[in-house]
């Protein structure tokens, strides 16, 4: 009578087929039998995927700290840039310089190349335009929070060079302004990175696995 | 008694690829998982896959702090010619700022040259291609045109014209300047540089949109942003359709010198 054979001590996790415990295959259909060191691996990626996830997440309400911060921004600069024109205005016209409307006029006209209206409608204009900036600018970050859900790599990416810049075109309108709250810029150009490389890792790890 | 012709032949009772003995019931090789039957494979070709696909990944990440460096830098570039326009002749600023923009992307290209040596090398399109480029310029400038002036009517600005600096100067340095410069360094730094880092970790769709709006935010003027990575998406894609730098930078050549002509008509009407 011939030796009956080892009894399988593992059993495939594909297949359910018995392999013994010194095959590295499944002699049936060729699935890999996970090692000790596969099943650490396993737990390793499980925390690694978990940290990356941990930072796309700061990363995400980062975004959307700043979207509403902008926002905010974009209605502060619009009615207090509105009160402040109104103000200057009620104050020129019932100024007492001695100087008729027309005299006035012709004043502006001559530093500014404008006219009282067009000068007005102007500063209204760039208010606008200011206000108008912020609002389309926090709009993004929301779009941004909102991308990162299912592309932190690339809109991790955009909200850093995004945040950075519009910092860089704020400090060169105010230079006082760049600094202030330097810190918790500073917080948000990390946060932002450290998505972006998170992202980038799940990235590459799940290009590494369809490969 | 004869096997039939056709019958397959009989398995071989040793894996083909790692020599070891194989149960009768084996459909593959439990130490090497090998299918049974099927040619041995290359090993060494196998491992050289492995170790070039490790090289390219790793060299994905260092791309993301490169680019971002490279981002970086080209922004300091921009505060450093801004700086330069506050102390100096408008002019001077402007051919300092070409300066700056030129250098930092010259090293650049020097340092990641073999990241898009290829587009370098390829014409890109053909006659006919390139004919359509030129071609679509037109309707593109005149869409751009109109989305400016009809900012600055929105909004009452009184707008200076971007040329404003190279009033007086002679016609063929302007369009050195502002068509010929700008078509050349900043097609090598957004279309090459930046599009070829991008491209290691991102889909083609990523890249364009992610290299465009680059683009436009180092342009430092939030309107233009909405010119300007529209405009960037088209030369990127034109970068991703033809593989090659040439088609986008004929396209921004056509975009800057037909502003060029635009406002040399409007600043000296009649000459």
């Amino acid at each position: 009578m011939a030796p009956l054979p080892a009894a399988p001590l593992v059993r495939c996790p594909k297949c359910r087929a018995g392999v013994e415990k010194t095959e590295k295959y499944c002699a049936k259909c060729g699935a890999k039998i996970p090692t000790r060191g596969d099943r650490i691996r396993i737990m390793n990626r499980k925390r690694e995927r978990a940290e990356n996830q941990q930072k796309v997440n700061r990363g995400r309400r980062w975004m959307l700290i700043v979207a509403v911060l902008t926002l905010f921004q974009a209605v502060f600069l619009y009615f207090s840039g509105m009160s402040e024109i109104d103000k200057a205005v009620r104050e020129a016209e019932h100024s007492d310089l001695g100087l008729t409307p027309a005299e006035r006029d012709a004043e502006i006209k001559a530093t500014t190349g404008m006219t009282w209206a067009e000068l007005i409608e102007q500063s209204r204009g760039s208010v606008r335009l200011m206000a108008g900036i912020a609002g389309v600018l926090g709009a993004a970050f929301v779009g941004l929070w909102w991308w990162a859900q299912t592309n932190p790599f690339a809109a991790a990416l955009t909200a850093l060079l995004m945040y950075v810049t519009s910092q860089v075109i704020g400090g060169m309108m105010e230079p006082e302004s760049f600094l202030k709250g330097f810190i918790i810029k500073i917080f948000i150009v990390v946060a932002l990175f450290s998505a972006v490389s998170a992202g980038h890792r799940e990235r590459a790890y799940a290009r590494r696995r369809r490969a | 008694m004869d096997a039939p012709a056709d019958a397959p032949p009989p398995l071989p009772a040793d894996c083909v690829s790692c020599k070891r003995p194989l149960r009768e019931d084996a459909a593959f090789c439990p130490n090497c998982g090998h299918r049974r039957g099927e040619p041995p494979e290359d090993r060494q070709a196998r491992a050289k896959l492995r170790i070039e696909r490790t090289l390219r990944q790793s060299a994905g990440i260092s791309g993301i702090h490169a680019l971002v460096a490279f981002y970086v830098i080209l922004l300091a570039g921009q505060l450093l010619t801004l700086a330069v326009s506050k102390v100096s002749e408008p002019f001077v600023a402007e051919v300092a700022g070409s300066a700056i923009l030129a250098a930092i992307i010259v090293v650049a290209v020097f340092v990641f040259r073999s990241e898009f040596a290829d587009a370098l090398r390829r014409p890109g399109f053909g006659v006919v291609g390139y004919a359509l480029v030129a071609l679509a310029s037109l309707p593109i400038i005149a869409v751009v045109h109109a989305y400016t002036s009809g900012l600055d009517r929105l909004f009452h600005l009184h707008r200076e014209s971007e040329l404003k600096s190279f009033q007086g100067q002679p016609l063929v340095l302007t369009f050195l300047l502002f068509a010929a410069a700008p078509a050349l360094f900043e097609e090598l730094g957004f279309r090459g540089v930046i599009f070829s880092l991008l491209r290691r970790s991102l889909d083609a769709r990523e890249t364009i949109l992610l290299s465009a709006i680059a683009f436009g935010l180092l342009h430092l003027s939030v309107p233009m942003l909405l010119t300007h990575v529209p405009l960037g998406i088209y030369f990127g894609w034109l970068r991703h359709r033809s593989g090659s730098l040439y088609p986008s930078m004929l396209a921004h050549f056509l975009h800057n010198g037909l502003v060029v002509a635009a406002e040399t008509w409007s600043l000296y009407p009649g000459s």
